[in-house]
């Protein structure tokens, strides 16, 4: 009997509507945090030509000068312990962090870790320092990051390929070679730690010829075991032509039967020996090719007698390719330090980098004001310790003394660090005048925090300077406060009147409900 | 304009909340409008002519009249009543990020010749597209209701 198919009532219950609403309400509300951020940029800009009516803001970020320092000093007390500095070395490269940092606009945190690789790598001193730099510049150029092009050099340097060569060259090289490298830099790093790197690094081949021979590779997603067969190929071509034999009468010398195939084949093995050891290996393959054409044998099977059945396949790739390899390889020949401060300098004229840069400064900056807090902080810390492991001893004391003890311990806290406060002023190179403690004291823990205060910093600082803030409110947000009657100069939680004005504004989306009846 | 304005973070998460809960909601609109769906259809079904009588001895079920009953328009007359039985909620799924599905009908191969009618039996006894006609009301009130609900949470 032939069946109808199950007969069913569908019911749809549709959101769309409302969630679109939503959506779009949070997408605002990132669109808000998004610009609030970009004024807190432009703040980094005022404090860096700070005038007098920056000085409040100036002092005020005391706390968060001291939140840097403290990060900082986190990150170099953990590259001491890791890579096992003197208390000089750490010196030096804190102070080459800084440095680095404001010329590059990579974060100390980053160039921290990436120093601990550098240091765990056994590469030590002003190398490490010139590492760090190179390294912060190509992550500009490369748009990646500083541990990724600092792992790079590393890995080129493991290979013992780079000799003669600086710093700043090696990294200029790896940069220019990553710009045809399928998969960028991170691929080519990978190529050069990985089997392929040391199987080509054996047979003598240097980093600018490696690099070439790797992205074509790369880009024709060859097995690691064809490249490995390819490698030991160049080998077979550098070995003794000469073999001696000993016979009743005495040694002979004859040609080795490879040497002979080759020979036969029309190949000079003494010329490919010779293009082999100054590098030459698009020269080379050009000769397996011409005598291929001269032979009118097919190449693959030229190739196979060189290279041997498991390395031809590469050897293939290269030769089909010849005329991008000779121009990589060429490219390759210019490039280094020059060209890495040509490509960062290129690079840094764009407004990304650029606000990057002006953060890292006033992070910087920050952080050198900072160290100055840092030794009241930990003051202060001890003696709260000191103070806790009293009552805890004598808890009776304490319920008497704990409403007045937290006044007090601030109040000395805050005390401290206004006098620090003013000589974190100079440090951003702010004239200091009277008033400079009370905003200290006042103005501090609300700048402490997000977007809101950086709001209301601008609206200070449009009072009292001849500044005018870009940060305007939303026009959705201008709505929104316009119809929770919120007044101009109030103070409101978004959460409450947010909720409020969007449940008034989209209660009217209930799902949409549908039902049909249909055989399924 | 300037206001300082404070809980960022909270808004957002109650945005998200918000999202949250009308999901809930129309999940919950599915299934119980589901379950008024099916209750209408069961209750158009006319019962047995004459009643029935079950064995004690035996379990077995004795009808008083005999058939074959006749049909009664609009609503079909109950056999073994194992169509009316198997009329539920058959399944609640999502369809999409902001909607649900619920399914509800009979399991009984043969519902639909009963719902649409074959050559023999014309026209058919529809009983599920009354069902919806006169849950619509109903599940109004639940959407209302729910939706009413998830806001005020």
């Amino acid at each position: 009997m032939g069946m109808l198919p199950p007969l069913v009532a569908t019911l749809i219950a549709d959101t769309k509507e409302y969630t679109a609403k939503m959506d779009e309400a949070q997408a605002k509300m990132a669109e808000f945090g998004g610009a609030s951020e970009a004024t807190g940029a432009k703040m980094a800009g005022f404090a860096s030509k700070a005038s007098t009516a920056v000085l409040g803001v100036g002092v005020a970020l005391g706390g968060l000068a001291l939140e840097k320092a403290y990060s900082f000093s986190e990150a170099m007390d953990k590259l001491k312990n890791q890579a096992g500095l003197t208390d000089a070395q750490m010196k030096q490269m804190s102070a080459s962090i800084l440095a680095t940092s404001s010329a590059t606009g990579v974060s100390t945190g980053d160039l921290a870790s990436a120093a601990i690789g550098i240091e765990q790598a056994g590469i030590r001193g002003k190398n490490a320092m010139d590492l760090l730099n190179a390294a912060s510049q190509a992550a500009v150029v490369t748009n990646s990051s500083v541990a990724n092009t600092t792992a790079a050099v590393v890995a080129a340097e493991k290979l013992r390929i780079t000799s003669g060569m600086t710093m700043a060259n090696v990294m200029g090289v790896l940069v220019a070679g990553s710009k045809n490298f399928t998969g960028g830099l991170a691929a080519e790093t990978s190529m050069l730690s990985g089997r392929v790197g040391s199987a080509l690094a054996n047979y003598g081949l240097k980093l600018q010829q490696i690099i070439p021979i790797g992205q074509q590779f790369a880009a024709a997603g060859l097995p690691t075991r064809s490249i490995s067969s390819f490698a030991t190929g160049l080998g077979k071509i550098n070995a003794p032509i000469e073999v001696f034999k000993k016979t009743s009468k005495g040694t002979t010398e004859t040609m080795s039967t490879y040497a002979v195939a080759l020979e036969h084949a029309g190949l000079s093995v003494t010329h490919l020996q010779t293009l082999l050891r100054t590098g030459d290996i698009p020269g080379l393959l050009l000769q397996i090719r011409d005598a291929a054409a001269r032979s009118h044998e097919p190449l693959s099977q030229l190739v196979n007698l060189v290279f041997g059945t498991g390395g031809g396949a590469a050897a293939s790739v290269l030769i089909k390719n010849l005329q991008q390899l000779t121009t990589s390889t060429n490219k390759l020949k210019g490039a280094g330090a020059g060209s890495l401060t040509s490509g960062f300098e290129e690079a840094m004229k764009q407004i990304g980098p650029q606000i990057a840069k002006l953060k890292a400064q006033f992070d910087a900056a920050l952080i050198s004001g900072g160290q100055l807090l840092l030794p009241y902080f930990s003051k202060a810390v001890g003696m709260l310790n000191d103070t806790f492991r009293y009552f805890q001893t004598h808890p009776l004391e304490f319920h008497i003394a704990a409403g007045a003890l937290g006044a007090v311990l601030g109040g000395a806290l805050l005390l401290k660090m206004s006098a620090a406060g003013v000589a974190l002023a100079s440090a951003f190179g702010i004239e200091f005048t009277a008033w400079a403690s009370v905003a200290w004291a006042g103005y501090g823990a609300l700048l402490a925090t997000s977007f809101v205060s950086t709001l209301w910093a601008l609206d200070w600082l449009k009072k009292r300077a001849t500044v005018t803030p870009s940060a305007k409110l939303a026009p959705w947000l201008q709505e929104l406060l316009t119809k929770a009657g919120i007044p101009a100069g109030a103070t409101t939680s978004l959460s409450a009147t947010g909720i409020k004005y969007l449940e008034n504004k989209y209660h009217i989306y209930p799902p949409k409900v549908t039902v049909v009846v249909k055989p399924r | 304009m300037t206001v300082i304005i404070k809980g960022e973070a909270r808004f957002d998460e109650a945005l998200k909340l918000d999202i949250v809960k009308a999901n809930a909601a129309a999940r919950r609109i599915v299934e119980r409008g589901g379950l008024v769906i099916a209750r209408e259809a069961q209750e158009k079904w006319r019962q047995y002519p004459g009643g029935r009588t079950v064995s004690q001895r035996t379990g077995r079920a004795y009808f008083k009249s005999t058939p074959p009953f006749q049909a009664i328009r609009p609503w079909p007359t109950q056999r073994t009543g194992n169509t009316k039985r198997s009329t539920k909620v058959q399944s609640v799924s999502a369809v999409s990020a902001s909607a649900w599905m619920s399914t509800t009908g009979p399991s009984t191969q043969y519902a639909g010749f009963v719902e649409w009618g074959t050559r023999y039996i014309n026209p058919g006894f529809p009983v599920l597209r009354p069902a919806v006609e006169d849950s619509a009301v109903e599940i109004q009130s639940i959407a209302e209701e729910e939706w009413a609900a998830a806001q005020g949470e």
